[in-house]
């Protein structure tokens, strides 16, 4: 077995049985392996219509195809089960060392099924598998555990989950290395319903290569493009603050503090000062993970280690918070307890707005008086992750505020599938993030849709150049531009949706600062070379159109159609910032204001590019034939 | 054995990436695992990582042409 470890390992935590299955490694090469495999394995092994939190649901971890080796940027984990925030069958990412070690240990999945009776963490280590006894670490915050299972099998990577999860907190995620986040959408609340404290793996085995020479021909040349890039250390220097601009632009809130503030006490200068160390991960050349020290007199000395430092000030300007030492203290109890502050900050922000509507009051919260501050949102995070109070509600998401406090809070609520947006075309443009979030199986996520269009003011020629190094053919790069907006969205999106498809189903890291040194033949030519399957480019494309579809049918056969790609009406409306200055949503080259038609248009131009039926916005028999899924055509046809 | 190189670390510069210990376990092993590497980073500790060689290291410097943050050099030693 070459690039794969060549085994899929099975936990039942009900009947503590431990099994394992070779690797078909046709299945391999037809779902690339990692985030495709995945999802083609929970496919087959979900129930149809379980339960987030029944045993049966089933968690399928697994590498990518190439994790483990010193492809540079190549560590995603994947993990696929049904999330309770949102009822999909959706996807983590994560990083750090758990894909790298799953492999050494000799398996490319891990899937873990049943429930516990008491708390337990599993303990993989090559060969020898145990159920462990946990209830010494429940209870207890991720950080402490991670170190103490550290101590316990030196040198392993280790998955945890924290107070949240063990709640069954439908914002909860886990932690791998303490670092890099796994798991928005609930994945912690999963774990937490099989009683699943930790997983622990250690692995002595190694991973070979099929064709040595080919292989360190392309690791060199590609090595050599990382080293060469002017912006480099720029890059290892400033981690994702590099994109400040941008950041600043989309993803941080200027609604509440305006941006010389946000820069003065979040920006570049202050990251600068904090940093004492970045974070690599396995195999990685533009390290943009690191720790943080930031002292002042309320807390003391804080050490943070954090997957982005933006997550602080996106959290924190949140809240109109105006101090990093408060932003950077919150951010940090979030990863403690395991609880996503991606979505807990939009989530809070839709609790304020109740709240400032009357429609929530200070008797619900006990007395507290809620604002956009500190000592409110460390309250709301504390009552939350322990389920006190008006937090046991909370802690299931949007859904079950909606169904308490009655139908007047839906408008307040800014979601797509019960999971909150998090990038308003109104800051930035209509671009593939900002769209992918509709059409997004799990519900919104940054990933799927990343592409230069967050980047303003780049000309056609960059965008055509960017589809065609990302594997899409000249047909598909005709249709894309032939657009009155100068490309069209819904299909540039499914193109960009395919390249993230093929770097997660890879491991490769796709953020910006890694994804920028691959293509799609750099891809085939890394895959064959490791793996001895042979791959184009234009078969890894196909390969992707068809785990896209699987992303879908899942979620068809749970009941998700078009009608669940909703389109928020926030975006029709204009959006006020701190600065008095209002916001429209536009297209890319802000040619034009879009309204609900445009979007809509959109929306079908995505479906039809996919091989999708408008009208339902399910893959067509047609579509799943030409890309080899005939069996799931009867699943299609029952929703 | 015969001992090539001197290798000289600079664990401020080392973020833990392990690229120079996937490169020895593939040169010296045949395989990739860091673990099997005769280079060792050890980043247990947060704020620092701390570099070493295991005795069977001869410094062929392999992990040093690897390294992309700096953090080793060769000294040569004296014939």
């Amino acid at each position: 077995m070459f690039g794969f470890a060549g085994k899929i390992l099975f936990v039942d935590l009900t009947t503590k049985s431990i099994r394992t299955e070779p690797l078909d490694i046709e299945q391999q090469k037809k779902y690339l392996g990692g985030f495709g495999a995945c999802y083609k394995l929970a496919y087959e092994l979900a129930k149809p219509g379980t339960d987030a939190m029944a045993p049966d649901n089933p968690i399928v971890f697994s590498a990518g195809a190439l994790a483990g080796t010193n492809v540079p940027g190549a560590i995603k984990t994947s993990a696929v089960t049904k999330l309770p925030l949102t009822g999909t069958f959706g996807w983590s990412h994560g990083s750090m060392g758990f894909a790298a070690m799953l492999k050494y240990s000799g398996y490319d999945h891990l899937v873990v099924t049943g429930r516990s009776d008491k708390p337990v963490y599993i303990e993989i280590v090559n060969d020898d598998i145990r159920i462990r006894k946990a209830d010494y670490l429940w209870g207890r915050n991720i950080l402490e555990v991670t170190k103490e299972l550290q101590k316990e099998t030196e040198r392993s990577s280790v998955l945890c989950i924290g107070r949240a999860g063990e709640n069954l907190v439908k914002l909860a995620l886990g932690m791998i290395d303490s670092v890099s986040t796994l798991g928005q959408g609930g994945l912690g609340a999963v774990m937490g319903s099989k009683k699943l404290k930790a997983i622990v793996i250690y692995g002595t085995k190694g991973i070979k290569i099929s064709d040595k020479k080919r292989f360190s021909n392309a690791i060199n040349s590609l090595k050599k493009r990382y080293m060469e890039f002017k912006h480099r250390d720029s890059i290892v220097q400033l981690g994702m603050m590099a994109g400040y601009k941008m950041l600043l632009q989309g993803y941080f809130s200027t609604k509440h503090m305006d941006s010389q503030e946000i820069t003065e006490i979040y920006g570049v200068e202050q990251y600068k000062k904090t940093k004492i160390k970045g974070i690599g991960c396995p195999g990685c050349l533009v390290a943009d993970k690191e720790v943080l020290k930031i002292k002042d007199e309320k807390f003391g000395k804080q050490v943070i280690p954090t997957t982005a430092y933006m997550e602080i000030p996106a959290f924190g300007t949140e809240f109109a918070i105006k101090s990093l030492p408060e932003a950077g203290y919150l951010f940090d109890l979030c990863n403690k307890h395991g609880i996503s502050s991606q979505t807990l900050g939009g989530f809070l922000s839709f609790i304020i707005e109740l709240y400032e509507h009357k429609i929530l009051s200070r008797d619900d919260f006990d007395g507290l008086d809620i604002k956009r501050d500190f000592a409110t949102i460390e309250s709301l995070i504390k009552i939350i992750v322990n389920r006190v109070g008006i937090g046991d509600c909370l802690a299931d998401g949007w859904q079950a505020v909606i169904n308490r406090f009655g139908k007047e809070c839906e408008k307040y609520a800014y979601t797509i599938k019960g999971s909150n947006v998090l990038w308003d075309p109104r800051l930035g443009t209509m671009g593939t993030m900002e769209f992918a979030q509709i059409v997004s199986p799990k519900g919104p996520y940054s990933a799927f849709g990343g592409s230069p269009t967050t980047v303003p003011n780049l000309d056609i020629d960059f965008f055509k150049r960017h589809c065609s190094r990302v594997g899409a053919s000249d047909e598909q790069i005709k249709r894309i531009f032939d657009s009155a907006l100068g490309f069209n969205v819904g299909r540039i999106a499914a193109c960009f949706e395919n390249w993230v498809t093929i770097l997660s189903s890879l491991g490769i890291c796709n953020r910006s600062a890694n994804d920028r040194y691959y293509s799609a033949s750099i891809c085939a030519e890394l895959y064959s070379a490791a793996t001895g399957l042979e791959i184009t480019p234009s078969e890894m494309v196909k390969a992707a159109d068809r785990i896209w579809a699987v992303t879908r049918a899942i979620n068809v056969r749970e009941g998700f159609t078009k009608k669940d790609d909703t389109i928020p009406q926030q975006w029709f409306k204009p959006m006020k910032t701190f600065d008095g200055k209002e916001h429209v949503t536009r297209d890319y080259f802000k040619n034009k204001i879009l309204d609900r038609k445009d979007l809509s248009r959109m929306l079908d131009d995505y479906y039809i590019e996919r091989g999708w039926d408008i009208n339902e916005g399910i893959p067509t028999k047609e579509r799943l034939g030409e890309l080899g899924l005939e069996e799931m055509i009867p699943d299609m046809s029952k929703s | 054995m015969k001992i090539k190189n001197k290798i000289v670390t600079n664990n401020i510069n080392c973020v833990g990436c392990l690229t120079c210990a996937l490169h020895c376990s593939l040169t010296k092993q045949g395989i990739f695992n860091p673990m099997k590497a005769y280079i060792r980073i050890d980043s247990s500790a947060y704020i620092l990582n701390i570099i070493s060689f295991a005795e069977d290291c001869d410094g062929c410097g392999i992990c040093v042409n690897f390294c992309p943050y700096n953090a080793l050099a060769i000294e040569k030693l004296k014939k």
